[in-house]
């Protein structure tokens, strides 16, 4: 089990929404579920940070949104179905993507320099 | 991704919206609630239907009943007036923002406990959130620390006409008027506001003047000194030149999509009011102290919630237990807070209440236990001396029946010893009678106060287990109750 609900920043949310996105366009919840099935449930989007932070990141254009309409498996072939939004990484979003990951990465680098060796650890304790 | 992606780029008023469900009415009463253009409400609407009825369906494949998958999917959307604030918030600049905060929030002068407002948006929005904006639109650095406070905005220079214009003002004897500066007009003022702020300024249609008309643009106004002031001094001396900006009633600048409306607080807590319906039942019987009449209960709404604009801006009107409020989003979000505190006290209440007779019973489960031991020890004594009265009660009975058949056999003055001995064991069978009848009363006193000590004890243990297992279940169920408090039953919101 991981660490109980570590929460996200909302620079790492921005940096694991978009790293999703460059993989393939996803929607909202989609984009959720994933997030929590690859951290193992450790990290949780909650759809009041998802959708306010797809607005901003749409709003800058980092990311493309279009809309397709979806079905649910039992309705009438006549009813209309519900709207679903996809989102898109634009250049823009691909460029703020490379980025972060560079900012992220200088991050964990500099705080590595600090950490003690395995065996420092081992003595220490 | 199961779906098929059969439609992309659907217009937003292709889709007729699908039967009445609890989604649809949730829906609607956050798409009342978000402060944005229809076409974009619609918009957001769209994206959290979808959000919501595909997270129905996966809650529904984990064996969850549709109602309660339904309950679950909305509870975890949080509080729905908070959702509809960040939504809003999030299509907003933080320039923008903090404008509206220094200007609306030092021109209404009011302490914001917890705002959920378009108008009060920065405010109230979770800090986390404001610092996503912060950074998000630095453009800093992943890692790098929170951006700092922002200057506040102040005037950079005085409201005068431009070009250095004169006009000429006639002198009573004199032949020709003077040449005197010329005055700025009100469009000159909207201009400087525009130049301070870097967005558009402007006034709404109607309603704004003091004969309830359109402002004409081109009316002048009185030079103002206001280089180096906040912007929210600066709005409210430009709003009394216009004609209102009372000390109760200053003028404040709304954001809309396209631009800063600037008018008396008032008018937009007419125009943008909304009705909410509010169940107050719960809150008229609080755990301890009377029951409160509700219009008691409006009535302290009415004196603690922004008191001038009842009647007059803002109207409460009660059915029953149910409380009516027709104001701006800014007072419903005080309106909730005060429920949200009251709610916090009662429950406050409650507990206390709880935990005072959990301790109560806990003491009276010891004192019946040590109760029942004490009957136990006294009825197995009991009931070893009745067994020892009733076997000094045969031994004489039988003594009494021996002399009996003696004195029958024995003739004359034979029968006198028989006859004295046998006045001496009738005496004794008497007393072992009563013996045994006195222990039998008092074991059967004895067995009724253990069967009462031990109904107690049953009913202490129950009713304690009662509370404990109360607690447990509202602690297990505190984080998805709260979340509900905003979820409709009818076509308005119901809270809580």
């Amino acid at each position: 089990m991981p660490d109980p609900d570590p929460k996200l920043t909302p620079q790492h949310a921005e940096l694991l929404v978009l790293s999703v996105l460059a993989e393939a366009p996803s929607y909202g919840y989609a984009i959720a579920k994933q997030i929590t099935a690859r951290s193992g449930d450790a990290f949780r989007l909650p759809p009041s940070q998802l959708y306010p932070l797809m607005t901003r990141l749409e709003k800058q254009g980092l990311v493309s949104p279009s809309w397709e309409e979806v079905k649910a498996e039992a309705s009438d072939d006549d009813a209309p179905g519900r709207r679903r939004k996809w989102y898109r990484l634009s250049t823009k979003g691909r460029n703020r993507l490379t980025q972060r990951v560079e900012a992220h990465r200088r991050f964990t680098a500099l705080i590595d320099t600090f950490i003690p060796s395995d065996g420092a650890l081992g003595a220490a304790s | 991704m199961t779906e098929t992606r059969s439609q992309a780029h659907t217009s937003p008023d292709q889709v007729a919206s699908s039967a009445r469900d609890p989604i649809d009415r949730w829906l609607d009463v956050f798409v009342r609630l978000l402060r944005v253009p229809r076409a974009d409400a619609q918009r957001i609407r769209d994206e959290l239907e979808d959000h919501l009825r595909a997270r129905v369906d996966d809650l529904m494949v984990t064996g969850q009943p549709e109602p309660e998958a339904v309950r679950i999917a909305v509870a975890e959307l949080g509080e729905t007036a908070e959702l509809a604030r960040d939504f809003a918030a999030a299509r907003t600049s933080p320039r923008r923002r903090m404008l509206m905060q220094a200007t609306v929030l030092a021109a209404t002068g009011i302490a914001i406990v917890t705002g959920s407002t378009a108008l009060l948006s920065v405010s109230s929005i979770p800090s986390s959130s404001q610092q996503a904006i912060a950074q998000n639109d630095a453009e800093s650095p992943a890692e790098a620390p929170t951006a700092g406070e922002a200057e506040p905005i102040t005037f950079k220079r005085d409201l005068v006409a431009p070009d250095a214009a004169t006009r000429e003002v006639a002198v009573r004897g004199a032949g020709r008027g003077v040449q005197v500066p010329a005055m700025p007009t009100v469009a000159d003022a909207l201009d400087l506001l525009e130049e301070t702020v870097g967005r558009r300024v402007v006034l709404p249609a109607a309603g704004v003047s003091p004969h309830g008309g359109p402002v004409s643009t081109d009316v002048p106004i009185r030079p103002l000194a206001l280089t180096g002031l906040s912007l929210d001094q600066g709005v409210r001396m430009i709003g009394a030149e216009l004609g209102g900006g009372m000390m109760n009633d200053p003028f404040v600048l709304n954001e809309t999509e396209t631009a800063l409306e600037l008018a008396p607080q008032s008018y937009f807590d007419r125009r943008d009011a909304v009705l909410i319906e509010y169940d107050i039942s719960s809150l008229l019987t609080p755990p301890e102290g009377d029951t409160i009449d509700p219009s008691a209960f409006a009535g302290t709404v009415e004196s603690l919630v922004e008191p001038q604009l009842w009647g007059d801006t803002a109207h409460l009107g009660m059915i029953s237990t149910t409380m009516l409020v027709n104001a701006h989003p800014r007072v419903h979000a005080k309106i909730d807070d005060l429920i949200a505190r009251i709610q916090a006290r009662h429950a406050q209440q409650r507990e206390t209440k709880r935990a005072d007779r959990e301790a109560t019973l806990t003491t009276n489960i010891a004192r019946f236990t040590r109760e029942i031991e004490g009957y136990e020890q006294t009825i197995a004594r009991i009931t070893s001396e009745l067994d020892e009265a009733r076997a000094t009660r045969r031994t004489a009975r039988e003594l009494v029946f021996k002399l009996e058949n003696q004195m029958q056999r024995a003739r004359g003055d034979d029968q006198i010893p028989f006859r004295l001995d046998h006045a001496d064991a009738t005496d004794a069978l008497s007393s072992a009678n009563r013996q045994v009848a006195d222990l039998g009363n008092r074991l059967v006193k004895m067995e009724q106060s253990l069967a009462i000590s031990r109904a107690q004890l049953k009913s202490s243990e129950s009713e304690l287990s009662d509370i404990e297992s109360a607690a447990s279940r509202r602690d297990s169920a505190k984080g998805a109750d709260t979340a509900l408090g905003s979820i409709v039953n009818g076509d308005i919101i119901t809270v809580r």
